[in-house]
């Protein structure tokens, strides 16, 4: 059992981790709440309201996983170079 | 050729067998509404009374009293309720609140504590002979919980890092190019304000509610096939054999959405306290 007051240096990389999981959910359904919304509202000025929701659909999903890849990517150099920093101590 | 009646007809009881001719009354979403006991109306609101909210007020006092009782002795050669009390209460300080949260997660231990073990009790219920509810199948409780939950976050990310920073963290991530924040800022903030909170709420209903459907759809199977028939025994065996796995798979999903409840907490006070890189 770790000691009262240790420090725990993988905390924030637990806490990324499983925040990850979830998140994407989240910002899924963010995405296709926000610009299937909005293809909605100008389908409801422009009309071809079909056009405007499938379109916003799909760029919120697309939206949604490249910030999912961008997170991931950045968390992944961050581990990478922490691990660097290790092996060279 | 019978005919078969359907199972709402009004000649058919409530729980029919397979030889009364009448249909297989599978449960729906009318089971989870149950009858009130009684409804006060206090100040033009209505508080209703039900199976429902006396679970709720049970299972305080039965995680209420095991703590207190585990820490009244408090000896230094812990007894066997003292000692399932600490093992109770490492578990989520070395498993969750330290694990995600960090040295500043010792103090969420008592907040995160009475959750899980709130909601694991609450869960329980769906399969506690007599009670057989699981109370946060009711999207009443969960998103109570969450509202309690999201609260605390947000207090504590704009106490710590200042309300701007607590959102422009959020919703500008690192390693993104600059002119994709127009599109992506939005995005964050509608995660951060609204889709975060709602998952959280809606996974671990969402779960309680199919599992107590699952269960109430086989174990109304098992009965309704008793018949003196091939079909009926076989079928009614097999039924009562699924619904017995089914429901020591349930008791492990229970505990896990109580766990991942939790632990989803930890991960966004953890957030909230340490800005992200």
């Amino acid at each position: 059992m770790k000691a009262d007051g240790a420090e725990f240096p993988n905390s924030n990389d637990n806490r990324e981790t499983s925040d990850m999981a979830w998140r994407s959910v989240g910002n899924l359904t963010a995405g296709l709440l926000l610009y299937g919304g909005l293809g909605w509202l100008l389908g409801q000025k422009f009309g071809h309201q079909n056009v405007f929701i499938a379109a916003g659909s799909i760029l919120g999903i697309v939206l949604a996983l490249y910030l999912t890849y961008a997170r991931v990517s950045a968390m992944d150099r961050n581990t990478t170079t922490s691990d660097r920093r290790k092996d060279q101590q | 050729m019978s005919v078969v009646k359907l199972s709402g007809d009004s000649s058919c009881p409530v729980t029919p067998h397979l030889n009364s001719g009448c249909g297989f009354p599978a449960p729906n979403a009318e089971i989870f509404f149950l009858e009130p006991y009684a409804t006060l109306n206090i100040f033009g609101m209505d508080f209703v009374i039900g199976k429902t909210s006396i679970l709720a007020a049970l299972v305080s006092i039965i995680v209420a009293t095991f703590f207190l009782a585990a820490a009244r002795p408090r000896k230094m050669i812990p007894g066997k309720l003292q000692s399932l009390g600490e093992q109770a209460y490492l578990f989520v300080r070395d498993q969750i609140a330290r694990e995600v949260i960090g040295k500043d997660g010792d103090r969420f231990v008592p907040f995160l504590g009475s959750l899980f073990f709130f909601v694991w009790i609450s869960n329980l219920m769906g399969v506690i002979p007599g009670a057989q509810f699981p109370i946060m199948s009711s999207l009443a409780f969960p998103v109570a919980l969450t509202l309690m939950v999201y609260l605390t976050y947000m207090y504590i990310g704009m106490k710590t890092q200042g309300p701007i920073k607590f959102f422009t963290s959020a919703m500008f991530p690192p390693g993104v190019p600059k002119a994709m924040y127009v599109l992506l800022a939005p995005l964050e903030l509608l995660q951060l304000v609204v889709t975060r909170p709602v998952t959280q709420a809606i996974r671990l209903f969402a779960n309680m509610f199919a599992g107590h459907l699952l269960l109430t759809t086989f174990t109304l199977a098992a009965y309704y096939l008793i018949s003196p028939s091939v079909i009926g025994v076989l079928g009614s065996v097999t039924s009562f054999g699924v619904t017995v796995v089914l429901t020591g798979f349930e008791m492990f999903i229970q505990g896990l959405q109580a766990f991942i409840f939790t632990l989803l907490t930890a991960v966004y006070i953890g957030g909230s306290l340490h800005a992200e890189h």
